[in-house]
């Protein structure tokens, strides 16, 4: 019998069931658990209820019925009890304990408040669902330190999925024993009605099958709908089709085994469907061939609504596999047969009852998990152990899930025959830790990774509530190593002259902070600099950006977050930087007055150069002859060059240190240069022009300098029988008029013409006039040392200008200077 | 204005060759005196606060770029000093820095003179000197 069959299989589980291994005492070890279920425990456990019973009402909880219309205050108080003890088992770490106890309770109708049968597979998922709610509640009141409550919850769990398991098995096997219950009284109605002969819808037949002669009492002829029986092939057309192989299937069974047992349907003739029961003996003669078939028929189609029930509890029995994603397996080794639940079947996505074997489940494991499976399967058969792990598979319909599987091994004679189990999915629970996990330790993982010191310490209490890994590296010390008692170990590294500015400064953050808390929520953020010292005894340079983590109820500082970088390099760089700048300005002041020193000592030698020589020239007592006369002269004459040379080399070091820069006219500079060169102008009858300068922030030595040196040049290179004619004139530019010109950045530019008439240059020497000692003419021609231009262009770079040349041979020359105003 | 006798006329410069130029100068143009040569501005404040001072200096030609005390703390010393301040000081230099002048006359120096470049004109600055100073005592 098919149903009987199924229940077969079943029998085992259930004993499966009961001999599942009683947890290990004590197996649920934690280790924060048991401080916090004291916290709630202490502090919160009538809310802590409450919390459950509202989750209970909105979830509309099948359990809450037990609990008819009491008002929730008396519910809460019945349930105190129950939820003390197991804060208190969860306290003294008998969690385990706590479970298989009301594990047996619970088989054993010893619960206190609801019967056996109360709960409904919702309950568990629901009930637990809810007390980890209620739990984790009540968790941000009891840590804010994060590794805690990450802790906290990591146990909570472990706790949950065992509790969840063994409350689902335990589940099942009241559902298998109540199946078992209908099977045994299924089974003694059977006997009854096999025995009572004379119950009118039994018939009974002998069949003779060497000559195929039937004998039937009236009875079978009634319950078969027939008028005669001829033979088996004439019997075998009244069976609903669908069921003739079985009946085929059921008496090649019976030539085999000698009996005969099958439920079949019947359609009679007015059209209706009868359900026969069958059963039979098949006696063999010396030869041992089949001789005599004798047997009954009974119409159990009345009797059919046990079966109907039996198949309700069955059911149940799958909606609860449904409901808790669990499935349960056999393997047969001796025949390599394996049976599945349903459940299990759509755990990995197959209809239901399709054909497999080892190797075609085997393919859906995960690549990664495979081998781990079948060295798992092979350890347990070889130690005979009952067996436990967790294993991913890949769905029919390419769903990776995380299965739960369990099971044990039946050996009979020192040998396994059979390993049956349980397979659970445990995808979404495993899925939601995971992204529990993942969430927090994404942020762990960044506060970790971060090259940079995340700190955060309640400012009441003065402990410190997180230190990131960065301490490793940066101060050479584990984070753990200085939680308890941060920060005096922060106090005390941080350097003596540094100490007292940042307290202050620090003291002075809070107590603004905690005036007034910010109507948009973006706390302000106080920066430091200080200096902390390494493990290796080396002080670092840390920049710290401090702000406000949480406020309490009243809206006062609870914890600060403080972010340091290492700024070490950054201040050293700072300081490097700082002390070149000092050096350069020390060998720019070294060298300004070396040049003068340097120029001071040339200019001695040459100074006596020129005395001797002209000691020598104005002996009287020894006259020198003529050309020795001349010789001298050269010399002198050279000597009093280079001495001009170097006056002119010390002009130009000089300009770069003058940096008095005032408001000044610039026609009153040129009014002054004018009359210095006054003689000059008027030996050569020159003209000199100007339109009105502005003024200017300009250093006026410099600029003085600079027009007398433009204006004496034009004086110098007049042509001969041409009146010179010096202009001066300027105008402003804008700075897109001045964008390639690379100047210092200003609004408006200053551009002063200097224009003459004389002998002009090559336009090819533009560039190179403007270099130290460089003369297009020779020196016989016009005198000077060729350091005019130069300085001319130093002074114009020394106020963020620039100065150009345009000549044309014969015809005159143009110098312009462009500056920033 | 004939001497009647010879006076000291102190010659402060660390450049030998200076000092002779400078006491040939004088000599050529017939100023017939007892040139005492200093090394250095050590020298002639030692020899100064020296009592008695022999010989006394009529004029002081002090050079302003020295090793050790340059002319300026020397300078700055005599016309500081209750007694010693009524002897003429003449800085006799090759600077002919504008500042150094300047602050010379501040010190109280009684000329400021540029060494100049030829020996001729070296002639016509001493022999003013000596017309100006030598002989008014």
């Amino acid at each position: 019998m098919q149903v009987q069959g199924a229940l077969t299989i079943k029998n085992i589980s259930v004993e499966e069931a009961t001999l599942e291994p009683a947890p290990t005492k004590d197996k649920l070890q934690f280790s924060y658990f048991p401080d916090y279920a004291r916290f709630v425990r202490e502090h919160h456990l009538l809310s802590y209820i409450a919390h459950q019973l509202e989750g209970a009402r909105a979830l509309n909880t099948p359990l809450l019925k037990i609990f008819g219309d009491l008002p929730d205050q008396q519910i809460i108080e019945l349930s105190i009890p129950g939820h003390t003890e197991f804060l208190k088992a969860a306290e003294e770490n008998k969690l385990s304990q706590l479970i298989s106890d009301s594990m047996r309770k619970w088989l054993n109708d010893q619960l206190e408040i609801v019967g056996k049968d109360d709960i409904e597979a919702e309950d568990i998922t629901q009930v637990s669902h809810l007390r980890k709610a209620a739990l984790l509640h009540f968790l941000p009141l009891y840590t804010g330190d994060l590794t805690t409550a990450l802790a906290i919850i990591r146990e909570i769990d472990v706790y949950q999925l065992e509790s969840d398991t063994l409350s689902t098995n335990t589940y099942i096997s009241i559902l298998q024993n109540r199946i078992n219950e209908h099977t045994r009284a299924l089974r003694q109605s059977e006997e009854q009605l096999l025995e009572a002969q004379t119950i009118a819808d039994l018939g009974s037949f002998t069949w003779n099958l060497r000559d195929q002669s039937v004998d039937v009492s009236p009875q079978l002829l009634l319950v078969l709908d027939l008028d005669e029986v001829r033979d088996f092939e004439n019997f075998l057309k009244k069976v609903h089709p669908a069921d003739q192989p079985k009946v085929r299937a059921a008496m090649e069974e019976a030539y085999k085994s000698g009996n005969f047992e099958c439920e079949y349907r019947l359609e009679t003739r007015d059209g209706n469907e009868r359900i026969i029961w069958s059963r039979g003996v098949i006696s063999f003669d010396d030869n041992n061939r089949p001789h005599l078939f004798k047997g009954t028929v009974m119409d159990v189609t009345e009797k059919h609504h046990m079966v109907q029930r039996l198949q309700r509890s069955e059911e149940l029995y799958k909606q609860a596999q449904t409901l808790s994603h669990l499935g349960n397996w056999t393997w047969d080794l001796m025949h390599d047969r394996i049976t599945w639940s349903d459940e299990l079947y759509r755990i990995y996505g197959l209809e239901p009852g399709s054909p497999i074997d080892f190797n075609y489940i085997y393919q859906f494991n995960h690549p990664d998990d495979a081998v781990m499976v079948i060295d798992a399967v092979r350890q347990a058969i070889a130690e005979q152990k009952p067996f436990e792990y967790f294993y991913r598979i890949v769905s029919r319909d390419g769903q990776t899930k995380i299965l739960h599987a369990r099971g044990e091994v039946l050996v009979h004679e020192g040998k396994v025959y059979k390993v049956l189990g349980t397979l659970q999915d445990v995808t979404a629970q495993q899925i939601t830790e995971q992204q529990l996990r993942s969430s927090q330790e994404f942020i762990r993982k960044i506060a970790d990774t971060t090259p940079s010191l995340i700190a955060s310490y309640n400012v009441n209490t003065g402990n410190y509530t997180y230190i990131s890994k960065a301490l490793k590296t940066l101060l050479g010390y584990e984070p753990e190593e200085v939680i308890d008692n941060a920060m005096a170990f922060f106090l005390e590294a941080i350097h003596p002259d540094d100490l007292a500015p940042l307290m202050e400064k620090n003291k002075a953050a809070l107590e603004q902070a905690n005036l007034a808390v910010p109507p948009d929520g973006n706390e302000m953020v106080v920066e430091f600099k200080y200096r902390m010292r390494h493990r290796d005894g080396n002080y670092r340079w840390f920049h710290t950006f401090g702000t406000i983590f949480d406020r309490n109820d009243q809206g006062k500082i609870e914890h600060v977050l403080n972010v340091s970088i290492d700024i070490t390099s950054q201040e050293l760089a700072e300081q490097q930087l700082q002390q070149r700048n000092i050096q350069l300005q020390q060998s720019n002041t070294s060298l300004e007055e070396y040049a003068y020193v340097a120029s001071h000592d040339l200019k001695e030698p040459l100074r006596k150069i020129t005395t001797f020589s002209d000691r020598l020239l104005a002996m009287n007592n020894e006259p020198l002859s003529e050309s020795a006369r001349t010789y001298l002269r050269k010399i002198m004459e050279s000597s009093r060059r280079m001495q001009t040379m170097i006056s002119d080399l010390l002009a130009v070091s000089v300009i770069s240190g003058n940096k008095a820069f005032e408001k000044h006219s610039l026609q009153h500079i040129v009014d002054e240069v004018v009359q210095t060169l006054e003689y000059k102008i008027e030996e050569k009858g020159a003209v000199v022009t100007t339109d009105g300068l502005p003024e200017a922030r300009v250093v006026p030595s410099q600029f003085r300098q600079l027009f007398q040196n433009l204006i004496g040049n034009s004086l110098k290179f007049t042509r001969e029988g041409v009146t010179p004619v010096i202009s001066i004139s300027h105008k402003f530019l804008e700075p897109a008029a001045v964008r390639d010109l690379e100047l210092a950045k200003a609004a408006r530019y200053l551009c002063v013409e200097v224009k003459d008439n004389g002998i002009g240059f090559d336009n090819q020497y533009s560039n190179k006039i403007f270099a130290i000692f460089q003369r297009l003419h020779g020196k016989t021609e016009y005198e000077g040392t060729g350091i005019g231009l130069a300085i001319c262009r130093k002074i114009a770079e020394n106020h963020g200008g620039i100065i150009t040349a345009n000549g044309t041979n014969n015809q005159g020359s143009t110098f312009t200077i462009i500056f920033p105003l | 204005m004939k001497p009647t006798h010879k006076h000291s006329v102190f010659i402060v410069d660390d450049d030998a060759d200076d000092r002779e130029s400078i006491r040939d100068a004088f000599l050529e143009n017939k100023h017939d005196q007892d040139y005492v040569f200093m090394k250095n501005g050590d020298q002639l404040i030692e020899h100064l606060y020296n009592a008695p001072r022999k010989p006394e200096p009529v004029v002081i030609l002090l050079d302003l770029n020295m090793p050790g005390r340059n002319g300026k703390d020397v300078l700055k010393e005599i016309k500081e000093h209750d007694t010693l301040r009524s002897i003429p000081v003449i800085i006799l230099t090759t600077s002919a820095s504008e500042r150094d002048r300047k602050l010379s006359y501040e010190l109280g120096a009684n000329c400021f003179v540029t060494k100049p470049d030829s020996y001729r004109e070296l002639m016509d600055v001493t022999d003013s000197i000596a017309k100006l100073w030598f002989y008014e005592v």
